[in-house]
C-alpha cells in the first residue's frame, strides 16, 4: 500500500517536471535561431555603418544603438531594428551562464568602444557621447 | 578578598573574547565572475566577429604578432 503511494507521488512529481521543462523549452527568447538574427544584422549592416559613420547613430554604453542626429522614421526604425536583434543575443546569452542581459550588454558595449574606428560616436560608461579619435 | 580574586579571574578570561570579529574571505565568487565573463566575451566574439569582419565602423583588433622561430643553432 505505502509503496503504491510512493510510486503515484514520484510520477506525479515527475509528471510536474516534465511540464515545467516544456514551459522553459518554449519560453527563452522565441524559435528564432541566432542563424536567422545574424543574417537580418548583416542584411542591416552596410545602411547602419552609413547611418554610424554620419554620425546620425553612436554606440551607447549599455552595447545599443541610438539616434542622436535626426535621422528620421528611417533611422529610427532600423535601430529599433538593431537593438531589438541585440536584445534576444544578450538575453540568449545571459540566460546561458545565469546573468543579466544588461551585463552581457555592458561587456558588448566596452568591445564595440574598443574597435570602433575613429569617428564614430560613443557613449562613455559616464554617459558622456564624444567622438572616438 | 579571596571572594573578589574568584571574581576577577572568572571575569578576565570573558573580556578577551568580546572584541573578536569573524573575517569572511569569499575567494570563490570572484574566480567564478572572472571565468563567466571571458565565457560570455568569447561567446560574443564568436557571434559578432563576423558581423565587425563585414563592417566598415568597426576595426578588426590587431592580433599580436607570431614570435619568430629561434635561428636555427649555428655549429
Amino acid at each position: 500500500m505505502k509503496t503504491a503511494r510512493f510510486f503515484r507521488i514520484l510520477l506525479a512529481v515527475g509528471i510536474a517536471f516534465a511540464a515545467v521543462g516544456r514551459t522553459q523549452a518554449q519560453t527563452p527568447a522565441g524559435p528564432i535561431p541566432l542563424s536567422v538574427l545574424r543574417k537580418d544584422q548583416e542584411k542591416r549592416l552596410p545602411a547602419l555603418d552609413a547611418l554610424k559613420a554620419g554620425g546620425v547613430v553612436g554606440e551607447n554604453n549599455q552595447g545599443f544603438v541610438e539616434v542622436r542626429g535626426n535621422g528620421g522614421d528611417y533611422a529610427a526604425n532600423l535601430v529599433a531594428d538593431e537593438n531589438h536583434d541585440r536584445a534576444v543575443v544578450y538575453t540568449l546569452y545571459a540566460r546561458k551562464y545565469n546573468m543579466a542581459p544588461k551585463q552581457v550588454g555592458l561587456r558588448r558595449a566596452k568591445k564595440i568602444a574598443e574597435k570602433s574606428k575613429p569617428g564614430i560616436w560613443l557613449q562613455a560608461p559616464d554617459g558622456t557621447w564624444y567622438q572616438k579619435k | 578578598m579571596k571572594c573578589r580574586l574568584l571574581i576577577c579571574t572568572a571575569v578576565l578570561p570573558l573580556a578577551g573574547c568580546v572584541n573578536v570579529k569573524p573575517i569572511e574571505v569569499k575567494p570563490i565568487h570572484v574566480t567564478v565572475d572572472v571565468n563567466v565573463n571571458v565565457n560570455v566575451d568569447k561567446d560574443l566574439d564568436n557571434y559578432f566577429d563576423d558581423l565587425d569582419k563585414k563592417s566598415t565602423t568597426i576595426a578588426p583588433v590587431a592580433k599580436p604578432a607570431a614570435q619568430p622561430a629561434p635561428a636555427p643553432a649555428t655549429p
